[in-house]
């Protein structure tokens, strides 16, 4: 499954409109400049997700994820390879001594869950807001583990749109990934919706 | 089973619950709200968040609110990141810097029969188990510092150098820079501590630790090593670098008085070692080097440094 050069461009769009509404909440909440961008979107098999985003499946990952429901059925998850996370975490709220056999990082986890939401939250609505789907969200989750723990429970035929999002915060550059695994059907009906909204603008467009 | 009123229920949860409805009016607020801000019920009905705490700077509420009523989705607002919504003092809790209620809060979207929006805020009080956090973090601070240092000179200590060292040859090999390792002796240490008592010889010990630490830069370690033995380990450092930083050292040892020692009575002699990202070797093997050549320093007359070769 591909998209065509306009589906991509308009999709691109609409991703960086999502990651810049994120940008400034994020920069308000943590009083500093936060810069977020999505550089690269694709839609891609389940199967083909971990050479198409360069994660490894034994790689360690750290997710926020959000069920959805509604016109587009399926998970979205924001992914940091774990040391990427620590490292943002590390930039927003300080460092967080590791004291052997106590967990210290319920506070970070809930951090990055708040930072995870926005962030899914301001992009995911953007994009059903722009193409008229309306998908609602569930509370948002945080898990660590194995890139391929983490997506096993995705049927492998599923589809996948990614979102590269590259995040500068505190001068250091984070990359983080913004996946939307959806069903084949609603990968389907996205693309439609996309041409619907790629229609609407060229017809809005004036003659020259 | 009788199913009690709602708010009868709401009203009994150890939590705060209000509820905003879409023109950001809040249009239920619980007992636990009531009793911890003196804001009763009827007072808070019909007016915004921000217009019972105008002192508040409430733009990130109002976001999430906004986000609620408007994509139907939850929001959560952390407290790492916002300590907390409502303003409320307890004094009986005041500790480690903590002298508000610390919160979690999380909004939620509700619809009633009429297809009218709201938005269900609910805050947990969690200021015991932030405390309870920041008294761990402190302790957790001290035990690293702790177990990382000599109790008597407080430099570093071997376990953290191991530490170090491994960490330090990785980047190394990854962004290809030498680490110069150097091995300190004090001279005649054991005639000093025979002569003049432990107390001097511990004093002596200090002293020369801080004049070795002035002739580092900020990215070297300094490591008691054992005895009057020290390691200093310089990342990006060569070996001409090294040789000149280990000779400022020991003249700079040489000219001190340390302890109530006359200046030229403490001497030291230094043996270096490079490692090499072109020709990787075990940090153990560094050391042994470094070692190998502190003692040819030693048997060739002391007060001096003997290079290794790269």
């Amino acid at each position: 499954m591909q998209l065509t050069p306009a589906q991509h461009d308009a999709l691109s769009e609409i991703a960086n409109i999502g990651a810049s509404r994120s940008a400034k909440q994020l920069s308000l909440l943590l009083d500093d400049e936060i810069q977020l961008s999505i550089p690269k979107v694709d839609i891609v098999m389940v199967s083909e997700l971990p050479e198409a985003i360069g994660i490894a499946v034994t790689d360690d990952v750290a997710c926020v994820y959000q069920d959805m429901s509604g016109c587009l059925t399926g998970k979205a998850r924001l992914i940091f390879h774990t040391h990427e996370s620590r490292l943002l975490v590390q930039a927003l709220v300080g460092s967080v001594p590791v004291l052997s056999g106590i967990s210290m990082q319920i506070y970070e986890h809930e951090a990055m869950k708040e930072i995870g939401n926005i962030i899914i939250s301001v992009c995911i609505s953007t994009m059903t807001d722009m193409l008229g789907k309306e998908t609602r969200l569930a509370i948002p989750m945080y898990r660590e583990g194995l890139f391929g723990e983490i997506i096993e429970e995705d049927s492998r035929h599923a589809g996948v749109l990614v979102m590269k999002a590259a995040l500068t915060a505190g001068r250091r550059g984070i990359s983080g990934i913004l996946i939307v695994t959806l069903s084949i059907p609603d990968i389907v009906g996205l693309l439609m919706s996309l041409d619907n909204f790629l229609a609407g603008c060229a017809g809005q467009q004036e003659p020259e | 089973m009788t199913i009690l009123p709602y708010h009868e229920i709401i009203d009994h949860l150890p939590l705060g619950v209000l509820i905003v409805d879409e023109t950001r009016k809040i249009c239920f607020w619980n007992a636990w709200l009531a009793g911890y801000t003196s804001i009763a019920g009827k007072e808070a009905a019909g007016r915004a968040l921000e217009e019972l705490f105008p002192e508040q700077d409430n733009s990130r509420f109002a976001f999430a609110l906004e986000q609620v009523l408007r994509t139907k989705s939850p929001q959560i607002m952390s407290q790492a990141l916002n300590r907390y919504l409502i303003p409320i003092r307890i004094p009986s809790l005041e500790r480690h810097g903590v002298s508000l209620m610390q919160q979690t809060v999380s909004l939620q979207y509700l619809a009633d029969d009429d297809g009218r929006g709201y938005a269900l805020v609910s805050i947990m009080n969690v200021t015991e188990n932030v405390i309870r956090s920041a008294a761990l973090t402190e302790l957790a601070h001290k035990l690293q510092h702790d177990n990382n240092r000599d109790h008597l000179t407080t430099l570093y200590n071997r376990r953290f150098m191991w530490e170090w060292l491994v960490q330090q040859i990785k980047q190394s090999s990854r962004h290809g820079y030498p680490i110069a390792c150097l091995m300190l002796d004090l001279d005649n240490f054991k005639n000093i501590n025979d002569r003049y008592g432990h107390e001097e010889g511990d004093l002596v010990l200090c002293g020369f630790a801080g004049i070795v630490d002035e002739h580092l830069r900020k990215s070297d370690i300094l490591v008691r090593y054992g005895g009057e033995e020290f390691v200093v380990l310089m990342p990006q450092c060569d070996i001409e670098a090294a040789i000149v930083a280990a000779w400022r050292t020991v003249k700079g040892v040489r000219a001190a008085a340390i302890g109530s020692l006359a200046p030229g009575q403490i001497t030291c002699s230094i043996g270096i070692s490079i490692y090499d990202p072109n020709n990787p070797r075990t940090g153990e093997e560094l050391l042994k080097e470094a070692d190998k050549r502190l003692y040819e320093a030693k048997n060739s007359g002391k007060d001096q440094v003997v290079p290794g070769s790269m």
